[in-house]
């Protein structure tokens, strides 16, 4: 009897393992800079990763996006974190094409071994990540977006660890889950 | 020759009728007035005047009925991703379903998320509509295109918002067929719409969504400013509420193609 509570425990643990939110069930395919096809969970590297998404039509907020994630790698790298990696990905679906995004990387000189541009398919696979990780935005129809600034971090298996959801929230919560996350694996 | 006449003529038939169980309505390109969105401010000859906002909608076709319990049923046989105990995380919250066994057939499916929702779309070769293509359909009465500021509408629709929550959801196609041949547009349930996380509320308590430079790039988007259209500010107050993986006892769907 004791037996059948174990295994029925067990097999709860087991499918809520198996249902932790991870990028991975995004299945759609995404243009790297250099127009290679890769979903967005295969862009994650065996390490942690930061994603946003913005556009880069943007004037105002986006570079703020990229400054505010140069500030918590920053943070990051104090607490002993080197080796995390960056995705952005766009919502721009018409403008911000793989060249595009290229040129802008070089200008903004982001390294490439870092920092992953992404460019989506269609507007339909944008959307599914934008509400996958919790962001607002709107096409103005103008060549301007209205949208909410959401960084995310990601586990090495695509699975989302914490998030902020704006611009002048510390990086206290990220680094916090970054220190969770490394303990359990060390468990494991 | 009359019996191959007559089978031509069964085939004709029932092709018809299968197109009818499918179940998709047209509605027809037009615009819209945006009660919900706040005026245009637009600079002419150096004097500022206000506009009110339109939205346009191109053709499209619309489930009759939102999607019953049966149709996600069977689905689900075909799909078995889906199943509340194979779903991703991901796509669901712990709500998923909740009920779903208990349900009446003809029921509106309801607990299911945006994902789901978008995958039985994809599966019946549709997608869900548009913020605006919603809108626009359900701003339809019996007999208008546009009743958003007709005051019989709006108190129909205003008093379902208002009765008491009861988890017993009537049968699809028991509230009213609108213009276009589109049931329970209110009154039934709520609806996922593609782009739901377009809405943007001022003045919610919500962390992330008040408006905030640091938070959003470019200009705002929704100020409820016609208190006429509470009801359309309710829905909008409710979609920007949700996440993608939310399931809610009220809230189901109908696909666009």
């Amino acid at each position: 009897m004791k037996k059948n509570i174990y295994l029925a425990l067990l097999i709860i643990i087991l499918t809520q393992l198996s249902q932790a939110a991870s990028l991975t069930d995004i299945k759609s395919k995404w243009l790297t800079v250099d127009n290679k096809e890769q979903s967005v969970s295969s862009t994650v590297g065996q390490s942690y990763t930061l994603i946003a998404m913005v556009y880069t039509g943007c004037a105002h907020a986006c570079p703020m996006t990229i400054s505010k994630i140069q500030r918590i790698l920053k943070d990051f790298e104090a607490q002993g974190f080197k080796n995390v990696n960056v995705i952005l990905a766009s919502f721009d679906v018409k403008n911000d094409r793989p060249a595009k995004l290229k040129k802008y990387q070089l200008e903004r000189k982001l390294d490439v071994n870092k920092w992953n541009f992404l460019s989506a398919a269609s507007d339909d696979d944008a959307r599914e990540l934008s509400v996958a990780l919790g962001i607002s935005y709107k096409d103005l129809g103008d060549g301007d977006f209205s949208h909410s600034n959401a960084i995310t971090l990601l586990g090495p298996r695509a699975e989302i660890l914490a998030s902020i959801d704006n611009l002048n929230a510390s990086s206290d919560k990220l680094i916090e889950a970054l220190k969770a996350h490394t303990a359990k694996a060390k468990v494991q | 020759m009359k019996k191959l006449e007559r089978l031509v003529l069964c085939i004709v038939l029932l092709s018809t009728l299968s197109a009818g169980a499918s179940g998709l309505v047209s509605v027809s390109k037009g615009r819209l007035e945006a009660i919900w969105l706040s005026p245009m401010s637009v600079k002419i000859k150096n004097q500022t005047k206000t506009t009110r906002s339109f939205i346009q909608v191109k053709d499209f076709k619309l489930m009759a009925k939102a999607v019953t319990v049966k149709q996600f049923k069977e689905f689900l046989e075909k799909n078995s991703d889906w199943r509340k105990d194979k779903v991703s995380g991901l796509f669901t919250d712990a709500n998923y379903l909740h009920g779903f066994e208990n349900a009446r057939d003809n029921s509106p499916v309801t607990n299911v998320s945006w994902f789901a929702a978008r995958a039985y779309c994809k599966s019946q070769g549709l997608r869900l509509p548009t913020l605006n293509e919603w809108e626009y359909a359900a701003a339809a009465s019996e007999t208008l295109r546009d009743a958003n500021k007709n005051e019989l509408f709006l108190k129909r629709i205003l008093e379902w918002y208002g009765e008491p929550q009861t988890e017993q959801i009537k049968e699809v196609g028991s509230i009213y067929k609108n213009l276009y041949g589109a049931y329970d547009m209110h009154g039934l349930i709520w609806e996922w719409v593609e782009d739901f996380n377009t809405t943007f509320v001022t003045g919610e308590s919500r962390e992330d969504s008040s408006f905030n430079k640091d938070m959003f790039c470019g200009a705002g988007s929704l100020a409820s400013n016609d208190k006429e259209n509470y009801a359309a500010f309710m829905r909008f107050a409710f979609r920007s509420s949700l996440k993608g993986k939310s399931s809610i006892w009220n809230l189901g769907f109908r696909c666009a193609q």
